[in-house]
């Protein structure tokens, strides 16, 4: 049976971990890598991005899950908690922006992704309540 | 939107699971549909009423032209 025991948002899951295994690994290769003074110039760069690497295709799976999610009902679910995932980080990172201009401490834009994924799961949880 | 699927449902002795099943969606699509927090696409509208052998108009009540 589609969109039971095995729903698509399952299938895709699976694929998530080995990327986000893969990002760890590369995550921990970058740091150490960009430490060296050795690394300089578009090769510091070129290791720089490898984390995001990963991470794109984490949202590149998702977005194919959601579209390959054969209940519409389960795929009205996850659209709408991706678009508050996506709203809420808008607000956030839009609201901080400026509030950096006014003095307010400097955040890295790699915890945009963390941002997003938190938020969406929480909706993904909130839409889920309001249909029950 | 109301709809009489509960009922429907009801008289075959069915379950939401049994319903989701026969309809190939999830027992969560069906408790949505029935408590009229969602409203499900025309082509299930069509599997529905194909399954109950009744017409979209008589299991779904459009109430936004009153």
């Amino acid at each position: 049976m589609p969109a039971r025991g095995s729903s698509a948002a399952q299938r895709y899951a699976r694929r998530i971990w080995p990327t986000m295994l893969a990002y760890v690994v590369l995550l921990a290769v970058t740091i150490w890598a960009l430490d060296s003074t050795a690394v300089r110039g578009a090769l510091r760069y070129a290791i720089g991005v490898l984390p995001a690497v990963p991470l794109v295709g984490v949202i590149a799976l998702v977005a194919q899950a959601i579209s390959a999610e054969p209940d519409e009902f389960q795929r009205a679910v996850w659209a709408e908690a991706f678009s508050w995932g996506t709203a809420t980080t808008m607000v956030a990172t839009t609201v901080w922006g400026f509030l950096e201009m006014a003095g307010a401490p400097h955040v890295p834009l790699y915890w945009v992704f963390p941002l997003f994924t938190a938020s969406t799961l929480v909706a993904i949880f909130a839409v889920r309540q309001r249909y029950q | 939107m109301k709809n009489r699927l509960k009922v429907l449902r009801a008289e075959r002795n069915w379950s939401q699971a049994d319903l989701a099943e026969r309809l190939e969606v999830s027992r969560q699509s069906v408790n949505a549909i029935e408590t009229g927090k969602f409203d499900p696409s025309l082509p299930l509208a069509f599997r529905i009423a194909r399954l109950f052998g009744q017409t979209i108009e008589s299991i779904f009540e459009d109430d936004s032209g009153k």
